[in-house]
């Protein structure tokens, strides 16, 4: 530890894109145990790597550390200077991200090992396992990648690559399900990133210098900047499953446990979020019609899906579709920001911490509930909590840190939302009180759901559970404290994200 | 410029392999196969040398022959040479096989190795000469020399293809001797004799003759070469040659015979692009055309090779679009995306090969399925190449594509663009489609699920791992072929601007 104190991020950064990067590779050559301790170490050095980088951001909170690794030669035509496209750096906001990859990245590896094991009801698997790390461990670097990304371009490839992630971890079990679903989120995410892309030619094309940089937004004209946002907002819609796209999301519950949870809670859906978040820290001049298509977006997503849950008897979907309306909660921080609010839009950023150990820790606990039980239907379920106390415990503290009960950490981002929603008024007061009733809705929702599955008679599947410790235990423990106590380390760090205007 | 026998070195040390091959290939093997992989050694070899000679020196000729090497050949040349390696190796293996099944006998394989040695030194001539007559028969000599190949079977469906590949392509072809004789006899007034068919004059030559003349000379040389090349509506011969072909001869005709069309039309159509606005809106119409018709059939495709066959019809539209735009993002995306379709595509080819050899002969999607647990090799291979051709980054054809979108959007001509974007994730979504359809999943059918099924031989996977390395390697560090694009692309920009000066 003495040694990594010494290294600055400056040195980190690379190594630590590379870390899971070179265990990925490993692990395909690997098989079931040995795989299981590769896979961990690998992600263990990511970790400690991650933490040493953030350490050294807590040191200067307000500067911007970057490494610069190479040009695009071409494009800077026969004689211009070629911008900027190969760059790791990392900052306040990156660091937020950074932690809530590489925390829950290790946590979902270790979680693995026990649930693809032949113990598992539901899904007794044991086989391919090496693929499946490789996999995850790619998908951790790619996210790492995304979070100390130095510019748009270089964070486009990192996103692709989580695209490619998804696709193949959604299909894991490759029956014909979960090819399909694999398949559709591949489309989708595809699609959106064409935007994305469409968007980098756009000021490539408007800017002589450094045209793919975070500020880039800030110097082009108000019409092109329209257009730019639009494109960005579009592919961030399609990645965080937002309306017209949210429709992978719950498909790709045919995923492993383990990979859904990785997906929601750090992964994937929280790129397209980071993607606006950096946007609109980044941009000056947005416009306050680019907010209010944020916000009402948002919003509409939301309200669709608070509807959608009263049609759901899978916990997985439930959960799937609760993770949208929070990136919805996510995004209309950042639309208060564009609005003027930083104190929504830091709550806006502290969500995305709160939210990822909060669903991170519901989607581990049903994913044992699945081990135990073979089944994740709420019909099927009752009477759980006297076979499974540290689940039903884990579950709980799960709905009150996404649902917002004092003193969990998603208290304090929906309660940061809101206070900059009411600070500024007018339709953003609205928004707020529309969100409080969500909140409320949803809470509810999510008591009865737990009363139904851990509270009453057993049903016929639960009397079956053998009970067990196992290493999933640990983790859920470790992330039911991480609920507690995550904004206290997030905070410091989203004071310091600034907000362009 | 400099005086230099690589050029001819290059030519000649195909032929006379080609000709070691045919008068002792029968008795001896050594001189058979073992003449066909050192022949092609030896001339990767030589174009590795004239490759570096280019970028440091510039460019290099044999002027008595009109031999001429400058950043484009180079590029092509060395591509063409380290492709024929690959599938020459390739073919070792596969073709022993063919013989070993009764598909054919050991004497014909003379005939094999013979046209694919000369298949390359006429490539190499293709891409060496300055002179465009000689352009025109080199094209032609290259159609020859793979007709036969394409029929090599020697079945109905193969003597069909390959029938239909000549009379295509050979009357198409007349079209771009139509269009060298109509530029040379306009031009003949101000530049008389031999200057006048030089490639490296023609940008000094455009200015001189009328507008009509060099728009019509423009349409015969995108007919032209752009059958060769596979453009619609000129591709017909296409799909039925690639799918009758041996897998190694499908390979070589999508990686390289309808890229010395792309080659053809970057040395002629190109330098009359910044001349005349019209070229470049006609060549981007086209190939958008091209692009999207191509998708579209090959998304109704069940047999892998059409399928593939078609996804070449639509991604050589990006190459011709990016010639035609003429400036230098179009032209650098243009020859940045010849160099990765040739890899990806020949990969892509030679992993259905390998699926074909595993599997006894399938080839229909629908037959196959779940080969990936048995083929691990092959399979990786496939999504690589399927995946690059998707244009998904970090592989190769990202950054080709992101050029070509860039050049589209610098000239304005945003619906091209978007038509390249759309057919960009059609084809990603089908190639994925493909891919998991074929090696993920669980086998349905009878053959499929025969349990001798299981990774093919090293000597075949050799070189379909070079190509997936290769690939990766150039969509992790783009920068690595740059010197060569570059100069590929200054040297076209040179011949133009050598007219633009007064």
């Amino acid at each position: 530890m003495s040694v990594l104190a010494e290294l600055s991020a400056r040195e980190l950064l690379v190594p630590l894109v590379a870390a899971p990067l070179i265990g990925a590779l490993l692990c395909i050559f690997l098989k079931r145990r040995v795989s299981d301790y590769v896979a961990a170490i690998f992600a263990a050095i990511t970790l400690v790597l991650a933490i040493g980088a953030i350490g050294d951001v807590f040191g200067n909170l307000d500067s911007t550390i970057s490494v610069p690794l190479g040009r695009l030669p071409m494009l800077g035509g026969e004689t211009g200077v070629a911008p900027l496209v190969f760059e790791l750096s990392i900052d306040a906001l990156g660091a937020l991200m950074l932690f809530i990859v590489v925390v829950i990245g290790f946590l979902v590896v270790v979680y693995s090992s026990e649930y693809l094991s032949p113990n598992n009801v539901e899904h007794a698997a044991g086989e391919n396992k090496g693929r499946y790390y490789a996999w995850l461990l790619l998908f951790l670097g790619a996210m790492v990648g995304i979070a100390v990304s130095g510019n748009f371009l270089q964070m486009f490839i990192f996103w692709e690559l989580t695209t490619l992630c998804s696709w193949a971890l959604i299909s894991h079990y490759q029956n014909e399900e979960s090819l399909r679903a694999g398949f559709k989120a591949l489309v989708m995410t595809a699609i959106g990133g064409l935007f994305f892309l469409l968007a980098l030619v756009l000021l490539y094309l408007n800017l002589d210098t450094n045209p793919f940089a975070f500020d880039a937004l800030g110097r082009v004209s108000p019409e092109v900047r329209t257009l730019v946002f639009v494109f960005l907002l579009i592919g961030a819609w399609a990645k965080a499953a937002q309306f017209p796209f949210f429709t992978w999301l719950p498909d790709a519950m045919a995923a492993p446990t383990p990979i859904s949870c990785y997906l929601h809670a750090a992964a994937m859906v929280k790129a397209g979020v980071f993607l606006m978040a950096r946007t609109v820290s980044a941009s000056f001049g947005l416009s306050y019609g680019m907010g209010l298509l944020m916000g009402l977006m948002a919003l509409g997503t939301i309200f669709i899906v608070v509807f959608l849950f009263l049609f759901q008897d899978d916990l997985k979907k439930i959960l799937a579709l609760s993770t949208i309306a929070h990136l919805g909660y996510i995004l209309i921080g950042c639309a208060l920001g564009v609005w003027g609010s930083a104190v929504a839009f830091q709550g806006g950023l502290l969500h995305i911490a709160a939210h990822g150990c909060g669903k991170g820790l519901l989607f581990l606990a049903v994913g044992m509930l699945t081990y135990y039980t073979g089944s994740r239907r709420i019909s099927e379920l009752s009477g759980l909590g006297a076979k499974l106390p540290l689940v039903a415990l884990a579950f709980f503290v799960g709905i009150f840190t996404i649902t917002g009960v004092p003193p969990l950490a998603g208290f304090w981002s929906k309660f940061m939302i809101l206070a900059g929603a009411l600070e500024l008024g007018g339709f953003a007061a609205v928004i707020a009180i529309l969100l409080l009733i969500e909140t409320m809705i949803t809470f509810g929702f999510f008591l009865w759901v737990g009363h139904r599955v851990f509270f009453g008679k057993p049903s016929a599947v639960v009397t079956e559970v053998e009970r067990s410790i196992t290493i999933m235990h640990v983790v859920i423990i470790i992330l039911a404290v991480l609920c507690a106590v995550v904004h206290l380390f997030a905070i410091p760090l989203i004071e310091h994200v600034p907000l362009g205007m | 410029m400099a005086e230099s026998f690589l050029p001819l070195a290059l030519i000649g040390v195909p032929v006379v392999a080609s000709l070691i091959i045919f008068t002792l290939g029968i008795k001896w093997r050594l001189c058979r196969e073992g003449a066909a992989i050192g022949g092609a050694a030896l001339t990767a070899y030589l174009a590795v040398l004239l490759a570096r000679r280019v970028v440091t020196v510039g460019p290099l000729q044999d002027c008595p022959l009109d031999l001429y090497a400058d950043g484009l050949s180079a590029l092509v040349v060395l591509l063409v040479s380290i492709v024929m390696l690959i599938i020459v190796g390739y073919s070792l293996r596969y073709m022993q096989y063919q013989v070993e099944q009764g598909l054919t006998t050991s004497h014909r394989l003379v005939l094999y190795y013979g046209l694919l040695m000369l298949f390359a030194a006429v490539m190499m001539w293709a891409c060496l000469t300055n002179n465009m007559i000689w352009l025109y028969v080199a094209l032609e000599g290259t159609t020859l020399a793979t007709a036969l190949l394409v029929c090599f079977n020697w079945n109905n469906e193969g003597l069909e293809a390959s029938y239909k590949y000549v009379l295509i392509v050979v009357t198409g072809l007349c079209f771009a001797l139509f269009g060298t004789v109509l530029l040379y006899s306009a031009a003949g007034q101000y530049s008389p004799g031999r200057p006048a068919l030089l490639l490296t004059e023609l940008g000094r030559i455009i200015p001189l003759i009328p507008r009509s003349v060099s728009l019509l000379a423009v349409a015969f040389f995108i007919v032209g070469f752009g059958t060769k090349a596979g453009l619609i509506p000129f591709h017909a011969w296409l799909p039925d040659a690639h799918s009758e072909a041996p897998a190694p001869i499908s390979a070589l005709l999508s990686g390289l015979v309808i890229k010395v069309g792309a080659y053809a039309l970057a040395r002629t159509v190109t330098i009359f692009a910044p001349h005349y606005d019209a070229v470049i809106v006609f060549v981007a119409i086209i190939a958008s055309a091209s692009m999207i018709i191509g998708i579209l059939m090959a998304w109704a495709q069940d047999d892998l090779k059409r399928l593939l066959a078609f996804h070449s019809v639509s991604q050589i539209g990006y190459i011709i679009e990016g010639l035609g735009f003429g400036t230098y993002l179009g032209v650098y995306g243009g020859l940045f995306h010849l160099v990765n379709h040739t890899l990806f595509k020949t990969l892509l080819f030679l992993s259905v090969g390998a699926v074909m050899y595993a599997t006894g002969g399938l080839r229909r999607i629908s037959q196959l399925g779940g080969l990936g647990r048995r083929m691990p090799i092959t399979a990786f291979c496939f999504f690589i190449g399927a995946i690059a051709m998707g244009g998904l980054p970090p592989l190769n054809g990202f950054w080709s594509k992101l050029t070509l979108f860039m050049a589209g959007g610098e000239l304005h001509l945003w619906w091209a663009v978007a038509i390249g974007m759309v057919v960009s994730i059609l084809t990603l979504t089908c190639m994925v489609h493909t891919a998991y359809k074929v090696f993920w999943g669980h086998p349905t059918t009878e053959p499929a699920t025969n349990p001798g099924i299981r990774e093919v031989p090293i000597s075949i996977w050799l070189g379909m791992a070079v190509l997936a390395v290769l690939c990766i390697a150039i969509g992790v560090y783009p920068q690595l072929i740059h010197p060569l694009l570059h100069r590929g692309t200054e040297s076209i920009l040179a011949v133009y601007r050598a007219g633009a000066i007064p």
